[in-house]
């Protein structure tokens, strides 16, 4: 019989009390995860650094997850990753299309388009509001691009 | 049959509308004309809320027999595929393909004998577009161009002359009477009307009083006799009516058309042959440095550049089309560093693909296009060498062209009421009447015997606008 060794004794016990203690939370996630977690993730991450009002993740959270409700059971089953999403991802290394890229992507742009952020030309410095849920079905006009280059003429 | 008409018209789309408008300015006061039109009259709220334009399963209509191949059809009042307002002009090339590369068919009409029309349809619609690019014209676009992006800025000097505005019933001004485009990226139902669309700006061709207009109707067949119609047999509330004619005009789209020609004991050998229409590859670009999306409409550019390569003959040709709706990075401060281009591919007509009367259900067309031609394959399989080209010194950081392995649908469906001169090989002549029954007109893109990379709306309604007017001459 082979012996193990103090370092490998070691580190098999440490992956079986991490998997002891990730399992429950991640099952518990995969079954009864809320949708919001990984909206509300991605946001902190990807737009945390900027002066957000208060309560407007969870908002726009909201109005997201009423507004892909065709998605709501997948998006909750990824709140599993919501804490680690929170501080890192892996949207560089992923490849362009990848599902999770295309999430991020879409967050990011319904949140800062139901903002006035763009309004007030990106500018990081200044408070951002929330306006309402960037829906062109019920705001048409509120691409706020749509004229940038033909008012600059 | 109870009623007589001078005129009845089967179907209220784009080609129907341009046909009736057209007819009714030569038409004397006394002219009666029925119209029936499957679908029902929608209200906008509705079109919006549901995002559709119809509340019909176009799906359980007919029979697919290869499903691998989807179609699309609006069927209710104005008809429209997935009309946008998208409207380029086609290429003359189009029209010339076995003269000039000796594959497909040539038109028995060209360019120059349907500019005219299209001009006037343009007119009509309040086309907002630019000089440049292969396209002779008569008279300048009614309202400007919308703005590029300025990846398109780019890719316009790049390529002058063959990347231009998109040509579009997006209205790009105040003076066609409709709302500003604002560029939110929903045109098949635009919130505001700022696209034109037969239910919204053509009303008065349908409030017209010497036009009956009665919806829910849908076409069995016609009553042909002795190489006359005599009378149109539709089906309203669940019981079969007839109406007599003296001219028949089928505007029911490039399925339903050929399946009531088919129902009615017409049998040319193209008669429903030659289904196909366009395939499309979408490329997402990633752009280093060039903020983007910036432009006044959804499709802002317009790309002639890979048209008319001189491999034509071996591989399908292809319009570049430039997206223009915001679908951001997440990364920050590259928000608008984005581009999104879809490579549209013409295909080469078959013989093989077809509308028939299914065998199984006589009450439904089938449909058989098992798989696109290795012409369409070829084009579309050349993409990645096309963007390589396209982007060869632009700041492009990174891109992906879209899998296209699923044959998807353009809605563009076309073919299989082709024009020409010889009834063996097509159905209608160069002015839509049929061959051999000479009071009878087919109207819309069934009547394409190539497959032009541009969105067929504007050739189908000036082939309508030419077909009304040769026919009152």
């Amino acid at each position: 019989m082979t012996k193990l060794s103090r370092r490998a004794f070691l580190a098999a016990t440490t992956a079986g009390l991490a998997v002891l203690v990730a399992a429950p939370y991640a099952l518990y996630h995969w079954r009864a995860g809320k949708a919001t977690n990984v909206v509300i993730a991605i946001l902190k991450r990807r737009v945390g650094y900027l002066q957000n009002e208060a309560g407007s993740f969870e908002r726009f959270a909201r109005d997201y997850i009423e507004y892909k409700r065709a998605h709501v059971s997948q998006l909750a089953r990824l709140s599993v990753v919501a804490l680690p999403l929170t501080y890192v991802t892996l949207y560089r290394w992923l490849p362009m299309g990848h599902p999770m890229r295309r999430l991020e992507d879409n967050v990011v742009s319904k949140y800062l388009l139901s903002t006035d952020f763009f309004l007030h030309g990106a500018d990081e410095s200044r408070p951002i509001k929330y306006l309402s849920f960037y829906d062109p079905r019920l705001a048409a006009c509120r691409n706020p691009f749509a004229h940038l280059r033909k008012g600059s003429q | 049959m109870n009623e007589t008409f001078d005129t009845v018209v089967v179907g209220t789309g784009f080609a129907s509308s341009f046909f009736l408008r057209e007819y009714l300015r030569h038409a004397s006061a006394n002219t009666r004309v029925l119209v029936l039109e499957k679908g029902r009259k929608l209200p906008y709220s509705w079109k919006i809320a549901q995002g559709s334009n119809t509340d019909v399963d176009f799906n359980g209509q007919v029979i697919n027999l290869t499903p691998q191949k989807p179609w699309v059809q609006n069927i209710a009042f104005g008809g429209g595929s997935c009309w946008t307002g998208t409207a380029p002009r086609p290429h003359p090339s189009d029209f010339e393909m076995r003269t000039r590369y000796g594959v497909g068919d040539d038109w028995p009409i060209g360019y120059a004998d349907l500019e005219p029309y299209l001009t006037e349809v343009e007119y009509a619609m309040g086309i907002g577009g630019t000089e440049g690019g292969p396209f002779p014209r008569s008279r300048p676009y009614p309202t400007p161009a919308h703005t590029l992006n300025s990846f398109d800025e780019v890719l316009a000097r790049k390529y002058p002359g063959e990347h231009l505005a998109m040509p579009s019933a997006r209205s790009s001004s105040v003076t066609t009477g409709r709302p500003l485009c604002c560029a939110n990226g929903i045109c098949s139902y635009c919130p505001i009307g700022a696209k034109f669309q037969v239910d919204l700006h053509m009303t008065d061709v349908y409030s017209d009083p010497r036009v009956t207009l009665r919806l829910e109707s849908g076409v069995d067949r016609l009553d042909i006799q002795s190489r006359q119609v005599r009378g149109v047999h539709y089906t309203h509330g669940g019981r079969s009516q007839c109406v007599g004619c003296d001219l028949a005009v089928v505007g029911a789209h490039g399925i339903f058309s050929p399946y009531i020609l088919l129902r009615s004991g017409l049998d040319e050998p193209a008669l429903g042959r030659y289904l196909h229409e366009q395939f499309s590859v979408p490329v997402q670009l990633d752009l280093d440095g060039l903020d983007s999306l910036d432009g006044s409409q959804q499709v802002t550019g317009f790309g002639v550049m890979f048209h008319d390569s001189t491999d034509r003959s071996t591989r399908a040709a292809c319009n570049v089309e430039s997206w223009n709706v915001p679908w951001l990075r997440a990364e920050r401060g590259r928000w608008r560093q984005r581009a999104f281009l879809h490579f549209v591919f013409e295909d080469l007509p078959s013989y093989d693909n077809y509308v028939a009367v299914s065998s199984e259900d006589p009450s439904k067309p089938e449909l058989y296009y098992p798989a696109r031609s290795q012409y369409a394959e070829a084009g579309m399989d050349s993409v990645p060498r096309l963007v390589e080209q396209l982007i060869d010194g632009l700041p492009v950081e990174d891109y992906r062209v879209i899998e296209h392995e699923a044959l998807g649908s353009s809605a563009h469906v076309q073919g299989t009421t082709r024009m020409g001169v010889d009834p063996k090989t097509s159905v209608v002549d160069r002015h839509l009447v049929h061959h051999r029954v000479r009071n009878l007109l087919v109207l819309g893109s069934g009547a394409f015997p190539s497959c032009p990379a541009a969105n067929p709306t504007l050739i189908l309604s000036a082939l309508s606008v030419m077909g009304a007017r040769e026919l009152m001459a």
